[in-house]
């Protein structure tokens, strides 16, 4: 049952992208463009000026989890992180957030569906509000703290500790809206109501992989780089 | 006991290591496991971790169940020797329990499948809300606090406290949105009465 293969800079990148169609996600936030016909991960990575160990540590670490091996690596590229994490909050943000609004909206509907209709919006708004303020939380503090540790010019009363103890779970509150939806939900359903459903799965899953990279890679790189620099 | 199992398998052998995983998840879906596989590093994980479960190899040197469970403070910490060969039974003092590679897969049901409840089974939380409790739902989304509730119905603040959370474990609801859309969903409420 378990068939999945750890990747290297050697294997496709179609064949990457075919077992797990969830790395069309990672190509979009690398900004990698399709077309690659036969070419490597690592031939892709070299021709849109990706750093290969970073692309393969996001790729397997989505794949594997937390078990992954790469997690604690040095040679990864921070910037390289950042920027892909960047694209993730947009891609939330702009794109996701707005889309799943939309068809919520549509799935729930009718006369004696309004009020659901409403508290649901309610719910999902407040949700999406909270998840904002975390992201712009790191793009406003985080990210120039790593951009400025990089350069050696850090902010001496930051650390990234500071950062991983505010992190919370950001997918928990859109699985509780998912249980409600199917648990307690008793209005009309079909195609547009499970299609989003299904859309609140994949997204939630989304996010937990989002927290899960920040977690193992982002984190203790930038501990080892504090660590190297305070020496 | 509705919660998470947290394994630690330390073991340097990635067939040996990853092997158990597996075969551990689809034992229950409900264990989440860690693996180490640098086994030096083991103290340092169980620190961060503080697993509920460790399952290591006890011919390793150094490793005594007793002094990891001091050192990380979880005198509970469960300690299953992981046999991988057939020499017979190293010195398990300490051990709860023994795992050996050799064991199929309802021995290791049997030995280790129960530590969590499955995700199947349904336990006292998934039980519906009683009808003091749905009362109680209705006023929460009305916006009234604990005080109010607690007057209307006669009730101790602390008996409200108590019945919230036991709405909050039984629905699997934890913010007064959700609340709301439960609400509003099971007619218990009208739109306009929500706060």
């Amino acid at each position: 049952m378990n068939t999945k293969t750890r990747y290297t800079e050697s294997d496709k990148m179609c064949a990457l992208v075919c077992q797990n169609h969830y790395m069309l996600f990672i190509l979009s936030r690398f900004g990698i463009p399709m077309g690659f016909g036969e070419s490597s991960i690592g031939e892709v990575c070299r021709k849109n000026r990706i750093d290969t160990p970073t692309f393969l540590a996001v790729a397997n670490l989505f794949l594997y989890g937390r078990t992954d091996q790469s997690s604690g690596k040095t040679d990864l590229d921070p910037e390289a992180i950042v920027r892909y994490l960047h694209n993730s909050h947009e891609y939330f943000l702009d794109y996701r957030f707005p889309t799943l609004r939309d068809n919520l909206s549509e799935a729930i509907r009718g006369k004696d569906q309004k009020d659901v209709s409403v508290a649901v919006m309610r719910f999902f708004d407040e949700y999406v509000a909270e998840v904002r303020k975390h992201m712009q939380y790191e793009e406003k503090k985080v990210f120039p703290y790593i951009r400025a540790l990089v350069k050696g010019k850090a902010d001496p009363d930051y650390h990234i500790d500071i950062f991983q103890k505010q992190h919370n779970q950001i997918e928990s509150r859109l699985n509780e809206l998912r249980d409600i939806l199917l648990k307690y939900y008793t209005g009309k359903t079909g195609h547009a109501f499970n299609a989003t459903l299904f859309n609140i799965f994949t997204c939630a899953e989304d996010l937990r992989q989002h927290n899960v990279l920040e977690d193992v890679l982002l984190v203790p790189l930038i501990e080892k780089i504090e660590r190297a620099k305070a020496r | 006991m509705k919660r998470i199992v947290t394994f630690t398998i330390a073991e340097s052998s990635d067939i040996i290591r990853e092997g158990l995983a597996a075969v551990l998840t689809q034992v229950n879906a409900g264990f989440r496991i860690f693996q180490v596989r640098d086994v030096s590093q083991l103290d340092h994980h169980l620190l961060a971790e503080k697993p509920d479960v460790l399952v290591v190899d006890p011919a390793l040197p150094g490793v005594s169940p007793a002094k990891l469970r001091a050192k990380i403070g979880r005198p509970d910490m469960l300690c299953v020797a992981l046999v991988t060969n057939l020499r017979g039974l190293q010195d398990l003092q300490g051990f709860d329990r023994t795992v050996s590679v050799f064991d199929d897969f309802e021995q290791l049901r049997e030995n280790l499948g129960k530590l969590a409840p499955r995700r199947t089974e349904s336990s006292e939380s998934e039980k519906s809300l009683s009808r003091r409790e749905t009362e109680i739902v209705a006023y929460v989304v009305k916006g009234l606090t604990n005080k109010q509730i607690a007057d209307k119905l006669c009730l101790s603040q602390h008996t409200v406290i108590t019945h919230r959370r036991n709405i909050a474990n039984k629905l699997q609801i934890h913010s007064s949105a959700g609340l709301v859309i439960y609400a509003i969903a099971n007619k218990l409420v009208k739109l306009e009465e929500v706060k």
